[in-house]
């Protein structure tokens, strides 16, 4: 199975140190956090580790190899990207909206086969969006695209998914369902996950690993056990945090 | 909807041949459609072949590449006002032709000098768009808009300095205008070419129009593609620009009616549609631009226009409703 690794890594935007140094593997199985205030980089991060922007320093490997040196095809077979807005500035129906996802698997002059539509069919019913396949995706609500923008990244079906906070624009209800099907289908393919999520409580739920980012470039990367106490979420958030239990879930408030 | 493309598609391939014929059989001696097919006389056969088919296979060879440039354009710019010209290709083409017009260079001069200020307006917004290594489609977009502007300032200028003999002749070249028209199978064979290099950029360009980052996540290599992609429509609008004058509103509006009407954004429907539509479009407006008030004829632009504006409309209106 793929994993990937970070050896070094730092990322400075606009002379601000977003990450120093960062050591860090994400393993197949694992599903990580990533926490951070607004404008802690988040997404520069999450887009260093896609190949999408240089590091400034360091590197990122996929299998013990640069990702910089791998071409974009091979690394799109390995590794998927979730983004934060979806551009679309022409219709067109959903189906083929996800079907670009088996792009990095067909050569030039290649057409989908019956296969790919399949995957594309059973990833659209995984997001329930199994009725609309025939909408013109200008028409979607703000939830529907962001389950579109799901299903496409299960049908890239790569061994690493990143995902920049999947919940944008869905409901509490579709947060939780969406979320069980995502890290569902992860666990069982044995998917190595990282996901930016906004909500602490989320990455309490559905993460066993975290990532936090803190002002000043300091990444610090353990398991969810270790990382979520008073000291380190107070010192994240720069505000006295508390925790919560009710019939057995944890949940983590602003005092 | 899914079900409705071959068929569209299908009558499209109807409608250019159907559009030739047209094309073909009308003109100051009216020809009818049995014979421009069989080609009785030999005095038609003059009329059909060396007058009227430079003409109507140069209208077709420029509204194909027109439009196919207009789709590639707007995936380019992922903006859907986008069209050939908007990177200032016609402007410079227009200058060198309005130059060449006012030297009093007639014939060959006319389509050669428009080529070479297309590839040249080109080449500039690209330097300089380019700059020091990156550029955005936003920083390509106003590079292009404001070159335009410029060669629109060269045009007024030397529109009002050109002498009286040139001025019509300059004012028709600019709203489109296919007299000039030599050599019928040349724009043919150049349509046909670029459209068979266009078929392995299908599906890069369905992927580089949900943006460049989207694009890049998939696989795609996204600098050298757009690269490629602004090099082949500049070409494309290039070699219509010289075949036929400025025609408008062909590249901006055949890949929005076909969007609508065939509802897909899959490269490999708009692409062969566009060819075929805009192809179609141009002859019969061509058609109509000379026959409606012979034999006084009309610049093609103004028919482009007058066909394309109400159609786009009512598909524009009916695609709300639904």
């Amino acid at each position: 199975m793929t994993s990937l690794r970070t050896e070094q890594l730092s990322i400075t935007i606009a002379g601000r140190p977003l990450c120093n140094g960062l050591n860090w593997q994400i393993k197949p199985g694992e599903t990580w956090g990533l926490l951070g205030v607004n404008g802690s980089g988040k997404t520069s991060l999450l887009h260093t580790l896609a190949g999408l922007r240089a590091p400034d320093n360091g590197r990122v490997l996929i299998d013990e190899q640069v990702v910089a040196d791998l071409p974009r095809k091979h690394v799109s077979q390995k590794l998927s990207l979730l983004f934060q807005d979806h551009q679309d500035s022409f219709p067109g129906t959903v189906f083929e909206a996800a079907l670009t996802g088996r792009h990095p698997y067909l050569h030039g002059w290649q057409f989908e086969s019956a296969r790919d539509h399949a995957i594309v069919s059973a990833a659209l019913e995984r997001v329930e969006l199994g009725e609309l396949t025939e909408r013109n995706v200008l028409t979607l609500s703000g939830g529907e695209r962001q389950r579109l923008a799901i299903a496409t990244q299960m049908v890239q079906a790569t061994d690493i998914c990143l995902l920049d906070e999947p919940n944008n624009h869905l409901d509490p209800h579709q947060q939780v369902r969406l979320m069980d099907s995502i890290t569902e289908h992860a666990r069982s393919s044995n998917l190595a996950l990282c996901m930016s999520l906004h909500d602490l409580n989320l990455a309490v739920r559905y993460c066993s690993h975290l990532a936090v980012m803190m002002d000043g470039g300091e990444v610090l990367t353990g398991t969810a056990d270790d990382l979520l106490n008073e000291d380190t979420l107070s010192r994240l958030y720069q505000y006295p945090m508390q925790r919560i239990e009710q019939h057995g879930r944890v949940a983590w408030l602003p005092k | 909807m899914t079900a409705r493309r071959p068929v569209i598609l299908l009558l499209l391939v109807l409608l250019a041949p159907f559009s030739l014929v047209i094309s073909l059989g009308s003109g100051s001696v009216d020809i009818s459609l049995a014979e421009v097919i069989a080609g009785t006389s030999s005095m038609q056969h003059d009329i059909i072949w060396q007058l009227r088919w430079p003409r109507t296979a140069s209208a077709f060879a420029a509204g194909g590449l027109l439009a196919l440039a207009g789709v590639v354009m707007q995936v380019l710019l992922r903006n859907p006002l986008a069209d050939p010209y908007i990177l200032g290709t016609s402007g410079g083409a227009a200058v060198f032709a309005l130059l060449a017009f006012i030297i009093g260079l007639g014939g060959l001069w006319i389509p050669a000098s428009a080529f070479v200020g297309a590839l040249l307006s080109t080449l500039l917004v690209f330097g300089i768009a380019h700059g020091r290594g990156s550029w955005t489609s936003q920083r390509l977009l106003l590079t292009g808009v404001v070159i335009a502007f410029g060669w629109g300032a060269v045009i007024s200028f030397l529109l009002s300095v050109a002498p009286q003999a040139q001025l019509r002749g300059m004012l028709y070249w600019l709203m489109g205008d296919l007299s000039h028209a030599q050599h019928g199978l040349a724009g043919l064979f150049a349509l046909l070419i670029v459209f068979s290099a266009s078929l392995p950029l299908l599906r890069g360009l369905d992927i580089l129009q949900r943006g460049t980052l989207q694009a890049a996540a998939l696989g795609l290599n996204v600098q050298r593609y757009e690269w490629g992609i602004y090099a082949f429509a500049a070409l494309c609008t290039a070699i219509a620009v010289s075949l036929a004058g400025s025609v408008g509103f062909v590249g901006l509006v055949v890949p929005h009616l076909l969007r609508l009407l065939m509802g897909t954004s899959q490269h490999r429907w708009l692409i062969p549609g566009s060819v075929l539509l805009g192809g179609s479009l141009l002859v019969l407006a061509d058609t109509l631009a000379r026959s409606l008030f012979a034999p006084q004829q009309l610049p093609v632009g103004v028919m482009t226009a007058a066909l394309g504006v109400p159609l786009f409309l009512f598909l524009l209106y009916r695609g709300q409703q639904r």
